[in-house]
């Protein structure tokens, strides 16, 4: 019996290829974005659900901005690790410029008091871009959505030269993770890896 | 351009080992350095760890220009690769300010090659 062994480095669908694939934009630009962010007082919500791009969004708006000599703060909090860091309204206060901008992905998982506390801290014209699952936060910039041609177009754009995805599979994989893309690629990362392709230049290990 | 070299024309190291390493780099308009980085990185399903065990740095006073280097390499991380995850070798030329770079993989693993872990099945 012959067994397939496909090493990780190998895999088109491994986090170095993903990361390596700019935002797709779907009904806006950057530049459309940066401009509806600045009209808004530069306090907004990039909003989604999990898997829809809202991170790598504002990764690629913050990449803009420190392009343009603007420096950036990162807040991040998960549901791994749902609390604010330790002695970070102090830090922001003392080492942050009203001219900074402040990044916080992952607002939700924070309790309304400490939204409150973090309100407080910010300065006086002080940029803010978060995201959050659930919109009511700062007003909304941007409803981070996914549809199956999205799934398709980073698939497309993967260094995959030998296996060939239907786009009826595409479909089937992005609905069962209800557009989650992360989990509909790692879905994807794991049947490569198993050999569920078919691999053409997969390595034999035994037979 | 950038272009790194192994001379013996090799890839797979043995822990330990002592190697040539060519950096090669030619450019339009001036850079300010060039430097040669040894890192592994993981790659798989999941966050990529990276680590930059050593860094030669050359003043590019010439825009056309290379460097040999002899390099004693590290004796672990071994390079090994599952389903879920690798940890590759290499080495990587970048300039700066522009962050133009290239790469270079190879192997550092007892016996000369990747570790492959693999779980067999028995029929």
């Amino acid at each position: 019996m012959s067994q397939f062994f496909q090493p990780a480095r190998k895999n088109p669908f491994a986090t170095e290829h993903l990361l390596s694939i700019p935002y797709l934009y779907q009904d806006t630009s950057l530049n459309e974005l940066i401009e509806r962010f600045e009209q808004m007082g530069s306090r907004a919500a990039l909003v989604g659900p999990e898997g829809h791009g809202k991170t790598t969004l504002q990764e690629t708006m913050a990449a803009e901005y420190e392009r343009r000599g603007v420096k950036t703060h990162w807040i991040r909090v998960s549901r791994d690790t749902p609390h604010l860091p330790k002695g970070i309204f102090k830090q922001l206060a003392e080492q942050t410029a009203p001219e900074d901008l402040i990044l916080f992905d992952g607002v939700e998982q924070i309790s309304r008091l400490a939204w409150w506390r973090f309100r407080r801290t910010l300065k006086p014209g002080q940029a803010c871009l978060i995201t959050t699952h659930t919109p009511g936060w700062f007003p909304t910039l941007h409803d981070c959505a996914t549809d199956q041609m999205l799934l398709s177009e980073i698939i497309a754009r993967l260094p995959i030269s030998d296996i060939q995805i239907d786009s009826s599979e595409i479909g089937e994989i992005w609905l069962k993770h209800r557009g989650d893309l992360r989990q509909a690629l790692f879905e994807l990362y794991d049947r490569y890896a198993s050999g569920e392709f078919s691999l053409a230049n997969a390595l034999p290990l035994s037979e | 351009m950038l272009k790194i070299e192994f001379p013996q024309n090799e890839r797979n190291y043995s822990p330990g080992e002592t190697i040539g390493v060519d950096a090669h780099w030619a450019f339009d308009e001036p850079v300010d350095r060039v430097e040669l980085r040894l890192v592994w990185n993981t790659v798989g399903k999941g966050d990529r760890d990276l680590s930059v065990v050593s860094t030669w740095s050359y003043d590019a006073t010439s825009m056309n220009g290379h460097q040999l280097e002899e390099v004693t390499l590290p004796e672990a991380p071994y390079s090994f690769s599952g389903k879920l995850l690798s940890l590759v070798w290499a080495f990587e030329l970048i300039a700066l300010p522009s962050g133009e770079s290239t790469r270079e993989e190879f192997f550092i693993a007892p016996n000369a090659g990747e570790l492959t872990l693999h779980k067999s099945e028995i029929v």
